[in-house]
């Protein structure tokens, strides 16, 4: 039975599900992605914590402040914000599991603010580093949301279109529906997976999709694998479908539960 | 603003948030229904924000998954996916007033979640309102002038459809995606026959039932004018009842941020005319800020 809750900063609390699991020797928290993405993987990221209760390890996942259910905007939220949450929510799932240590499993943005999280971690608490199709800059999930939104502009019947579209907020840029502060932006365009890769905790890589690998995550020392699986994150169709790469989560649940 | 977890329903398996103002300022209520299979934070967010944005002026709303949806558990029960929605949408109210007092309900939806908000409205006499977008529509004669009219005066359209025209028998088939990739919605979108529709909307305005029509562009393939709900169910006398809005620039998910905004101020002034604010306030019991509960109902036991 999952359990959903509030947790975290009682002004900004925080909503997150916990996926318990029987005699459980392991927790993973699950970081998602941000703004249009994180609706198009919640059900993806749902599945694999399923997946990941019934292999016997405790999982939560959340939603960041001015995310999902979570207090606030992203207008209001600031990268250190962000960062802040992750580390809530690896207090609350320590709490919840009883356990000294949990393991992180994180998806395109939510890569970056892992390993930024695993470099803060004074207090060892992160045991192993998961990312699933991260991105390498910050600017990356930008551009690809506007690629998104150049595509459905497209598609408007330009005869009933009323034409451009004013910027409605001060100090704002919004991108695929979701509204971020131009400080946020600046913020995430700056963060490079680079300077990231550099930390001592064990690291895995899990890529889908075409394209080739970005050649800064060859490195010694971090395990990469390509799964045959979608990494369309960013895109809209007409049918009201989300992205649900079933063999690149049980490909991640398999790794992640045989890891020692 | 106070907001609560509630988990209900057969085995505790449906889940919703509980959005509470510090004072309630009305005895009406609003539940936020899924589209497709896009969980109870809606659409671009929007069930979210608007359930903040209705809880600073007083009004209490509830938004949350049916079954197999968001953070929902499974379907028990039988039946097709509007009977499924239908019933946990009824189950949803019953909760909903158990908890807020409220004795007005409007329902929120968009695309399948404005079907299911029809069908519910439909059996349950506690239901005065109605906020759907991209709602059932029929084209009018109209309809083909709006679309036809600019595009027969515009060189461009005539080279396009040329071009079209041309290329018809060597242009690519256009492949569906990877269904193993993707979760498309269970429920599968086909519009009743007109006739069906206008007597349960005739019947809704004889119940008092008033509604909110949001079009947005992303249903050109169906309406493309304001007033065209009117004219295509033009057998049922909405009079004062339909309040009708086309955002063309806008996409299905309401992707368009100056168009967000425009909807969350008619959302907002919407129901709070149709609530008819005039209950005295009300301070609610605790000032907790989050409280999450379990609800027990009778089938649960």
């Amino acid at each position: 039975m999952t359990t959903p809750m509030f947790f975290g900063p009682t002004k900004t609390p925080l909503y997150g599900v916990f996926h318990p699991a029987l005699n459980a020797k392991k927790s993973v928290l699950v970081l998602n992605s941000i703004g249009y993405e994180y609706m198009r993987s919640h059900r993806a990221i749902k599945s694999m914590a399923q997946q990941f209760s019934r292999k016997g390890i405790h999982t939560l996942r959340f939603d960041y402040r001015g995310t999902g259910h979570s207090a606030d905007t992203l207008e209001n939220t600031s990268l250190e914000s962000l960062l802040e949450d992750c580390n809530y929510a690896i207090d609350e799932l320590i709490r919840l599991s009883g356990q000294d240590f949990v393991h992180i499993v994180a998806l395109r943005f939510g890569a970056l603010l892992a390993l930024h999280t695993a470099h803060s971690d004074s207090l060892d608490r992160i045991r192993s580093i998961t990312l699933w199709d991260p991105i390498t800059h910050g600017h990356q999930l930008f551009r690809e949301m506007n690629k998104a939104a150049t595509a459905l502009r497209d598609e408007k019947d330009p005869y009933l279109s009323s034409g451009s579209r004013e910027q409605v907020l001060p100090d704002t840029q919004a991108y695929l529906g979701y509204v971020f502060s131009n400080k946020l932006v600046k913020c995430i365009e700056n963060i490079s997976i680079d300077t990231l890769l550099e930390i001592s905790t064990p690291l895995s890589i899990f890529i889908g999709g075409s394209n080739e690998t970005p050649a800064s995550l060859k490195r010694d020392g971090i395990t990469l694998q390509r799964v045959a699986a979608p990494d369309a994150w960013c895109e809209i169709d007409n049918f009201g479908s989300v992205l649900l790469p079933q063999e690149m989560i049980q490909t991640i649940v398999r790794q992640v539960s045989n890891n020692a | 603003m106070r907001e609560r977890i509630l988990q209900f329903g057969l085995k505790n398996s449906l889940c919703g948030i509980l959005s509470l103002p510090e004072e309630t300022s009305s005895d009406c209520g609003i539940i936020f229904l899924n589209s497709g299979i896009l969980h109870s934070v809606g659409a671009s967010r929007l069930h979210v924000l608007i359930a903040r944005d209705l809880s600073t002026k007083g009004i209490p709303s509830f938004r949350f998954d049916q079954s197999t949806i968001g953070d929902a558990g499974p379907r028990f029960a039988g039946g097709t996916y509007l009977e499924a929605a239908t019933s946990e949408t009824i189950e949803a109210i019953n909760v909903f007033i158990a908890k807020t007092g409220v004795k007005k309900i409007i329902l929120f939806g968009l695309c399948s979640g404005s079907d299911v908000a029809f069908e519910t409205a439909a059996i349950d006499s506690r239901i005065i309102g109605l906020i759907q977008l991209d709602p059932y529509a029929y084209r009018t004669l109209h309809y083909y002038w709006t679309y036809y009219a600019p595009r027969f005066f515009h060189i461009s359209s005539w080279k396009s459809f040329l071009v079209r025209t041309l290329r018809f028998k060597s242009a690519p088939v256009r492949t569906e995606f990877n269904s193993n990739w993707f979760e498309k919605p269970e429920y599968v979108r086909s519009f009743p026959q007109k006739e069906l529709v206008e007597t349960t909307y005739a019947t809704l305005v004889n119940r008092g039932v008033r509604f909110l029509c949001i079009f947005s562009g992303g249903q050109v393939y169906a309406y493309n004018y304001e007033g065209q709900l009117e004219d295509c169910l033009s057998n049922c006398s909405f009079g004062e009842a339909l309040t009708e809005k086309f955002y063309p620039d806008s996409s299905h998910i309401f992707t368009d941020i100056q168009d967000q905004l425009a909807l969350r101020t008619l959302v907002r002034d919407w129901v709070f005319r149709v609530s008819s604010v005039t209950k005295p306030s009300i301070k609610t019991p605790d000032s907790q800020t989050i409280i999450h509960e379990k609800i027990v109902t009778p089938k649960n036991l």
